[in-house]
């Protein structure tokens, strides 16, 4: 019964996790790796699969999947080359094995693409009064530098090379919601008023570990499939039961 | 008005603008390269539609275009230096974004099929979509496995990376059995090999435009001057499976790829390209691919 907590070396919130479940009996191992996953998709012609996975070689019974970290940016050919496959492997992996998975790969993504933009095109939330640019400014405090997302101070200098992200918008009216397995948590004390519109299409992607932010006039900000444990820690045990209550075979 | 944005040194971007003007279809073009060297983009998200694009001087906004021609391409990684290339995939990354949602006619909207990335995944999604068969299939990093599923293949096995990186297709001989132990660390996609002519159907809306591609090798795409070309027209399964592939994936423009099994005449799926390399298909056949194209942008 080893449940694998595929993660990034330096995630801190997967390792919290991890040593919770073991606390609660499990057998956890914290992996990315191709020398201790592996892996055997087999697809017959009529579009049957048969997917096993295995860590430091025990089949898994259970998957919490935070992805790999970074991949895009590895400089060097063959480096970038074994990064893309190793992603293609571990996505096709788990999106096609029928055991339990916390934010399970699909066709739409390793994480799915949660746009806001595409929940405020069917109406349901409105957008955030938020521009992007790489010349000129725009009303806001919160500013992030695309594509990093490194966050600047509102009235710094910028070259126009620089393209940022600037939200114009009120802290005092912003809630941050978590949504995990089941449960789905004002992480600021704030209500829950609204929100289900949004939550039920985080799920339709079949992400259930997930943040978003939404101010009070139902403008979506951000959805973020990689909820870090400072954001939940008073209400951690919470988070961590959920989570593994959906991981149990 | 349509707004073409991609790259001028792309062959597949220009043959579609070249379509536009040989069809007199007014448009604008944008290069992307030098639209983050020179230029400026201002997108407000409460409404995309004032999304403005600056270059030399012109100023497009994206509302006032019916439709998009485009083939966004990440350059960033060629830029020439660091802060040009952090604007290059700084725009990349929010025009991709817009052109998802902007409610316009756009080919193709650039992150909406995602599965290419991961083939295994993507054929067997697809092809559930198509209502078709695949070739059978073994993604393993176990090298008796590999073994084992290369030995059951009737007419042999090929090899191929499991990636949207790009990989040639290469028949499994004798001499690779001593690489497998190397599996382990990085698993590769075996598939049966499927002994016949291979099939890219471009799909445009619900148009197929086929062609039968007969090589001397596995892999037509690696060699030149010995493929045989021939229009072939796939059956109705085919072909309402394509259709449906494009309505389904929110792309209106697919490289489809089939192999034929000479020995049954079974179609079999290999996958669909959202950003098909189109060009020499289409001269080929006569333009029909990018009028098609065209005919899509203009028609309301």
């Amino acid at each position: 019964m080893t449940l694998l907590v595929l993660a990034p070396d330096d995630d801190e919130t997967a390792d919290r996790f991890a040593a919770f479940a073991r606390d609660s009996g499990r057998t956890v191992v914290v992996a990315n790796d191709l020398g201790r996953i592996a892996v055997s998709v087999r697809v017959s012609r009529d579009r049957v699969s048969r997917t096993r996975i295995a860590v430091d070689g025990v089949e898994v019974t259970a998957i919490l999947s935070r992805g790999l970290g970074p991949w895009g940016d590895e400089p060097d050919a063959d480096r970038a080359f074994a990064a893309a496959e190793t992603y293609a492997v571990l996505w096709s992996a788990l999106a096609l094995w029928d055991g339990p998975v916390v934010n399970r790969p699909s066709p739409q993504g390793f994480f799915p693409r949660l746009d806001p933009l595409d929940l405020v095109a069917t109406g349901v939330v409105a957008a955030s009064r938020t521009v992007v640019l790489n010349d000129g400014s725009a009303p806001g405090a919160e500013v992030f530098r695309l594509p990093d997302w490194t966050p600047l101070e509102p009235d710094a200098p910028r070259d126009r090379f620089t393209v940022v992200r600037v939200s114009d918008r009120d802290p005092a009216r912003t809630r941050q919601i978590l949504v995990a397995g089941t449960e789905v948590i004002a992480l600021d004390g704030g209500g829950l008023d609204g929100v289900a519109p949004v939550v039920a299409w985080i799920r339709r992607t079949g992400v259930d570990f997930a943040t978003f932010t939404v101010e009070d006039d139902h403008r979506l900000h951000d959805v973020s499939c990689f909820p870090r444990h400072h954001q939940f820690a008073h209400v951690e045990r919470r988070v961590h039961t959920a989570l593994l209550a959906g991981l149990t075979p | 008005m349509i707004l073409c944005l991609g790259l001028a040194a792309d062959a597949t971007f220009t043959a579609g603008v070249r379509a536009l003007r040989r069809a007199g279809v007014a448009f604008r073009c944008v290069d992307l390269p030098s639209l983050a060297l020179r230029g400026r983009v201002r997108i407000p998200l409460e409404d995309v539609e004032d999304t403005e694009l600056s270059l030399d001087g012109e100023l497009h906004r994206l509302g006032d275009f019916s439709a998009v021609w485009c083939r966004l391409v990440d350059v960033s990684a060629a830029a020439p230096a660091p802060d040009l290339g952090a604007c290059a995939a700084g725009q990349f990354e929010a025009l991709a974004r817009v052109l998802e949602v902007v409610p316009r006619k756009v080919v193709n909207p650039p992150l909406r099929e995602a599965s290419g990335f991961t083939k295994v995944l993507h054929s067997v999604a697809l092809a559930e979509v198509g209502g078709w068969r695949i070739p059978d299939t073994c993604l393993t990093s176990d090298p008796a496995e590999a073994e084992r599923f290369v030995k059951d293949c009737r007419h042999g096995a090929i090899f191929k990376g499991s990636s949207a990186v790009k990989t040639w297709a290469t028949v499994f001989e004798e001499h690779h059995l001593p690489r497998l132990p190397r599996l382990a660390h990085l698993p590769v996609l075996f598939q049966e090999r499927v002994p016949g002519p291979d099939v890219r159907v471009h799909v445009v809306g619900d148009r197929c435009f086929a062609e039968r591609i007969d090589s001397p090798v596995v892999d037509y795409r690696t060699v030149r001057g010995v493929n045989t070309y021939r229009p072939l027209v796939p059956p109705p399964e085919i072909t309402d499976g394509c259709a449906r592939l494009t309505e389904h994936c929110g792309v209106p423009l697919l490289g489809v790829d089939f192999k034929i099994d000479r020995t049954t005449g079974d179609w079999y799926f290999l996958e669909a390209n959202a950003m098909p390399c189109f060009e020499g298909y289409d001269q080929r056949a006569d333009g029909a691919i990018s009028r098609a194209i065209v005919d899509w942008l203009t028609t309301r």
